[in-house]
């Protein structure tokens, strides 16, 4: 399931979504904490 | 609250961010809908304006929603999307002047609900003019939904020409407005605004020199005196012309992910962190007398992406770009 959070920060280019046919598809916006960084 | 800006890159490229700040805390979907798609609106006897879609779209779409102790269901049609043609279309809030057209003697299968305006010109059209034109053919009529009543809403339109365009529904009759600027916020209607940034035509982004008095030099305290006095509250007045102060002094970006992160940073200028814009209506009221569109729900947001992923207290925002195969959502 593709989910959206801040901290990965997806993006999604629209001619990369098949809009040619099909039912409706909903993705939850799911808030997740930041993905802590190691240095 | 709602903001609404417009960024154009260097090639042409339009890039178009909004927020969405609400007093419920909103589960938000991301939708893809594709061509061939059947909707309806609701109308008063029941006979419905039906369209099924020539084009897909992808937007942000309000799911089931348990908040404040009432029951939203997921509701059918977006308030903000961008489509395969690049026609984006965004619903905003404009309360206290948004009064529908008067479905009295008009088919029932010309009237639209004012949630569904933004999908039916997605599903329909593929530029701004064209969604004009098919908004002349209908009549936006002032349908309750659950929860949330009727709700008060412009559209803000732009496409991948750069045309852009805002539609309201004031005193019962459509009106329909260039937008060149490619901003928009919430009340009072979008000519008040024009007219209103003629009280800002100071405002520049260059530094202002130091003053000489009786040979007393006068320095600025440092950079950034150029937007001084530039408007930081929360007001729809204030948000827009901060808007149109951070769209019109963007430096053109020259790529889609530069010029999408060119209109992200400006749109944080309008986060709201909770508890700093409150309402006044006692606790328990409906959502309506809550002001709905005054007050922020934390969720998430995409950040300014400069290298940097931080937690950000607004609503969910989208940006969108279009131009040809570059047509983009950023979500």
């Amino acid at each position: 399931m593709l989910t959206y959070d801040d901290a990965v920060q997806r993006r999604i280019a629209l001619q990369d979504i098949d809009l040619s046919d099909g039912p409706v598809r909903a993705h939850p916006m799911v808030p997740q904490p930041p993905v802590p960084t190691i240095f | 609250m709602c903001t609404s800006l417009r960024i154009r890159s260097s090639d042409g490229t339009v890039i178009v961010g909004r927020t969405m700040e609400y007093a419920l805390e909103v589960s938000w979907e991301l939708r893809a809908v594709p061509r061939g798609v059947t909707q309806s609106s609701s109308a008063p006897d029941g006979v419905r304006l039906t369209w099924t879609g020539t084009n897909g779209y992808v937007g942000v779409g309000i799911g089931d929603t348990t908040a404040m102790g009432l029951t939203l269901l997921a509701q059918p049609s977006v308030p903000d999307g961008i489509n395969e043609h690049g026609l984006y279309a965004g619903l905003l809030y404009l309360p206290t002047f948004a009064a529908y057209q008067d479905p009295q003697g008009v088919r029932a299968d010309r009237l639209l609900a004012p949630l569904d305006v933004a999908s039916f010109v997605l599903a329909t059209c593929d530029t701004v003019p064209a969604a004009i034109a098919a908004l002349e053919a209908i009549v936006v009529w002032p349908a309750p939904m659950p929860v949330i009543g009727i709700p008060p809403l412009h559209l803000v339109l732009h496409d991948r020409n750069g045309e852009a365009a805002v539609v309201e529904w004031v005193g019962g009759t459509r009106q329909v407005y260039d937008n060149p600027i490619g901003v928009a916020t919430n009340s009072p209607p979008f000519d008040w605004h024009l007219t209103n940034l003629r009280n800002y035509v100071n405002q520049s982004a260059m530094d202002v020199p130091a003053l000489a008095i009786n040979g007393k030099i006068i320095a600025p305290l440092g950079e950034g005196t150029g937007m001084l006095g530039l408007p930081g509250d929360f007001t729809p007045p204030s948000r827009f012309v901060r808007a149109v102060a951070f769209s019109a002094n963007a430096r053109a970006p020259n790529t889609v992910p530069e010029g999408v992160n060119a209109a992200m940073h400006p749109l944080s200028s309008f986060d709201i962190a909770k508890g700093v814009v409150r309402d006044t209506a006692p606790e328990g009221a409906s959502p309506a007398r809550r002001a709905p569109d005054s007050v922020t729900t934390p969720a998430t947001a995409p950040s300014p992406s400069s290298g940097h992923h931080r937690p950000t207290p607004c609503s969910p925002t989208t940006t969108q770009s279009s131009v040809g195969s570059r047509c983009r959502t950023s979500i």
